[in-house]
């Protein structure tokens, strides 16, 4: 299978045996050591017969020490443990990377596992599209904490790049892969300028011949929905919606009154006459206030009405403005916004004045229940 | 129920977001009955001066946060004061390197009433309560000396209660600030009361007061203040507290954590035995929060005998009586009723408005189904989400079948669905997410 390719074995990998470094035929080491080792103790036992014995030892030393150091480096390292990190029967550690090199099981069994190793070796020539672009998928879908060799003649500084673990790959289990997978995959394609439909192919191949999963969360039952069920719900959240209805209301009939005001009787408009030098002092043209009858504002404490009057004439205020103004009202002004929004929440459902760098006022949630001035002065406005 | 525009904005804008509203949560509630009333039966207790604490657990996405924010929004509307916080490994219930004083900061700066739903409403309770003295002293002919001396005599109570006599101190000077046009006043006031002061002698200086609040009086001062909201003519207060999870199993240092469990049993036995009064504790928290035997409430002797659940009651029947209230995750059936909830929002209360039909929400679950599977249902902030989105293109684009733009954008509806989690805020800012 071409996709299962991907997967196992791929043409351009090589057998370990080739690489420049290896470690598991540490058995065919022991016998010819087994082998040097007889012939030497021979020769010790002859010369300890004929010569003397502290310039036999000497000369056996030596000869042992230079054998195994021709023999071949990469095992006197491994054997001393000093030259490319330590090693153990899994492994070694890269000596720049640090990341753990594990080998093979047989040098020509596909690799199957994700955790084997994978050294790769190219026999393709620098150039070779279709080369560069198997090698490139081969990078991609190489298992996590993999060593790789980079192609012969390419241009990696690193003679040794190890896929860093954060690295693209498509687990078998999790075929088709997720779209941010899949463009993952596609974006060193386009980097280097190879064609992204071997790609397709091959993904739509191997998603092709895997069993189909229906979504992300692997488990999907069948959508199906108890329609007796969406009935009680709903009867449920209509009782809900009629509780929480009740429980609203219920605070604007049997809250206590906070402001004694509120039982008095509701105090008389100011005058025009009365309320004019107060609007002036906020440059509010009089005309418009001697236009602006109390209306309906049950419920608004009495204190705060006419100040509420004054609110109105403009939709926009700095915060200076609407200090002075509640200043000349006699109220505290985030005591007077608090208990006017309340009023105005009950009554409209919203908030009257909205604060922020400045404060806005909703004069359209007044219209027919107290009168803007603003309504009939042909003032734009703000 | 009526909609307005603004609860309707809010709440579409929010959806679309992928956040929790912060008004008009009940528009879009859905079942759960039991469980709300139970809640709204506590809040007339506080009211008539009780204590109640309860604790809502329930797994990730079974909408403890949503139903935090519910009854936040139902005891605004009952003129109560409602103080929010997360709990974070830096703010919470007890420490000794100002973490208490850290989530005592964030409740007063998120303290809201129903005027001034989102936060900075302490300047606002207190100004309306001096001000309602200030203008009944002076229409019965009283001048400055007589307010500050009815200053006393109103807030007596709270003199019995720790701190109460600074309490009452602080309070006149605030007053003595607005008649000064000292703003510079005013402010400290508000600051050593929001317990942004850090040393004793500042507060000194500044307002006379010996003691600031700090991690080992917070509690006290959270009992002195909701017994203020109440002279100053609230209900009472409620304190929302979440994240209950970040004790359990973020704090890493056992003694910390059960120091922490200590605050919570004070909390209890304060408001389970009436030495409390109008102050009301949520808390909200996941199963393991509660249960872990190892470092859950459970982990801590005495919360775990006071939380100890009915032995007579069952999964389908709760006690509601228990301070633990439990959260069901939502069913495909919750879910479709959600999204018309949400379509009557949308179509502004008017049924004759609606966009699309009921089928069409059966699609697309079935759309959210095939590629979220069973989350779609228990985590369904972006479910609903996507919802939103189908329904505002729809209003946008009329011309277009909603068959055909459920299957032209499909692929958009399956990005939606599987962008990643927003990340919390400040991690632990649960109200950015949105739980059913």
């Amino acid at each position: 299978m071409q996709c299962d390719a991907l997967f196992t074995a791929h043409p351009l990998m090589v057998d370990l045996a080739s690489a420049p470094v290896f470690l598991d035929d540490s058995s065919h080491s022991f016998l010819k050591y087994i082998t040097i080792g007889a012939g030497y103790a021979a020769a010790l036992v002859i010369l300890l017969i004929f010569i003397s014995p502290a310039v036999s030892l000497f000369v056996v030393i030596c000869v042992l020490a230079m054998e195994v150091a021709v023999a071949k480096p990469a095992e006197f390292s491994a054997l001393t443990g000093r030259a490319s990190g330590k090693t153990d029967a899994s492994g070694y550690h890269h000596p720049t990377s640090g990341q753990m090199v594990r080998p093979p099981a047989t040098s020509d069994t596909p690799q199957s596992s994700c955790d084997n190793l994978v050294v790769r070796e190219t026999s393709s020539e620098p150039g070779d599209s279709q080369a560069r672009q198997q090698q490139l998928m081969q990078q991609q879908l190489v298992p996590r904490g993999t060593l790789s060799l980079p192609p012969k003649g390419s241009d990696f500084d690193d003679p040794v790049e190890v896929v860093s673990p954060a690295a693209p790959t498509l687990p078998p289990q999790r075929i088709p892969a997720a779209p941010k997978e899949v463009e993952a995959l596609k974006r060193p394609f386009r980097a280097r300028d190879l064609d992204e439909s071997e790609l397709d192919d091959q993904l739509t191949c191997h998603a092709a011949s895997e069993p189909a999963t229906s979504g992300s969360s692997g488990s999907k039952a069948v959508f199906h929905l108890d329609m007796h069920a969406v009935s009680r719900i709903m009867s449920e959240t209509r009782q809900v919606a009629n509780l929480l209805m009740a429980a609203m209301a219920d605070e604007l009939e049997d809250t206590p009154e906070i402001d004694d005001q509120d039982e008095t009787p509701l105090e008389e408009p100011e005058s025009p006459e009365q309320a004019e030098p107060q609007q002036q002092e906020v440059s509010v043209p009089s005309s418009q206030i001697e236009a602006a009858p109390a209306g309906n504002v049950d419920g608004l404490p009495a204190r705060f009405r006419s100040f509420l009057q004054a609110l109105i004439a403009k939709s926009e205020w700095d915060n200076g403005e609407m200090t002075a103004l509640a200043r000349q009202h006699g109220v505290m002004l985030s005591g007077a916004i608090e208990v006017i929004n309340e009023w105005s929440c009950e009554q409209y459902g919203e908030w009257l004045v909205e604060e922020g760098d400045t404060y806005c006022v909703r004069t359209d949630l007044l219209e027919g229940t107290v009168e803007c001035p603003l309504a009939h002065a042909n003032v734009p406005p703000f | 129920m009526p909609i307005s525009a603004r609860e309707r904005a809010a709440i579409l804008k929010s959806l679309a977001a992928g956040v929790v509203p912060s008004i008009g949560l009940h528009l879009i509630q859905v079942g759960r009955f039991d469980e709300v009333a139970a809640l709204i039966h506590d809040l007339d207790l506080v009211q008539q001066g009780g204590a109640s604490v309860r604790f809502v657990i329930g797994r990730y996405g079974s909408g403890k946060t949503f139903f935090l924010n519910l009854i936040r929004t139902v005891a605004q509307k009952r003129k109560f004061v409602v103080a929010q916080a997360d709990i974070t490994t830096e703010r919470r219930l007890q420490g000794s390197s100002g973490q208490a004083k850290a989530l005592y900061c964030e409740l007063m700066r998120n303290l809201s009433t129903q005027a001034k739903p989102d936060g900075g409403a302490l300047q606002n309770v207190i100004e309306r309560w001096v001000g309602d003295v200030d203008h009944d002293v002076r229409s019965n002919g009283g001048n400055e000396e007589v307010v500050k001396r009815k200053f006393a005599t109103e807030l007596r109570p709270l003199q019995d209660l720790v701190s109460g006599y600074d309490f009452v101190t602080v309070i006149t000077r605030y007053y003595e600030g607005y008649l000064n046009h000292d703003e510079r006043l005013q402010d400290n006031a508000v600051r050593w009361l929001r317990g942004e002061y850090t040393a004793r002698t500042d507060a000194r200086q500044d307002l006379g007061v010996r003691t600031i609040i700090d991690d080992t009086s917070y509690y006290d001062y959270l009992k002195l203040f909701a017994r203020f909201v109440r002279i100053a003519g609230y209900a009472g207060l409620l304190v929302n507290i979440d994240e209950l999870v970040v004790l359990s199993h973020r704090l890493p240092n056992t003694t910390a954590r059960n120091r922490n469990y200590e605050a919570i049993l004070r909390i209890i036995n304060d408001c389970l035995q009436g030495r409390t009064e109008g102050l009301c504790f949520l808390f909200a928290g996941t199963d393991e929060c509660l249960e872990d035997r190892r470092l859950g409430l459970y982990s801590y002797e005495a919360l775990a005998t006071r939380l100890a659940p009915n032995r007579f009651a069952t999964e389908e029947r709760q006690d509601l009586q228990s301070p633990v209230i439990r959260l069901q995750n939502l069913t495909p059936e919750d879910c479709f009723v959600l999204l018309s909830n949400i379509r009557h929002v949308h179509a502004s209360g008017n049924p004759a408005q609606y966009i699309v039909p009921d089928e069409a929400i059966v699609e697309y679950l079935k759309e959210c189904n095939e590629w979220m599977g069973s989350q779609c249902f228990q985590t369904v902030r972006r479910t609903a989400q996507g919802f939103v989105h189908f329904l505002n293109m729809l209003e946008q684009d009329s011309t277009r079948d909603w068959r055909s733009m459920l299957m032209r954008n499909a692929s958009a509806i399956r990005q939606t669905l599987e962008l990643p989690d927003a990340p919390d805020v400040n991690a632990d800012d649960e109200l950015s997410e949105f739980r059913l």
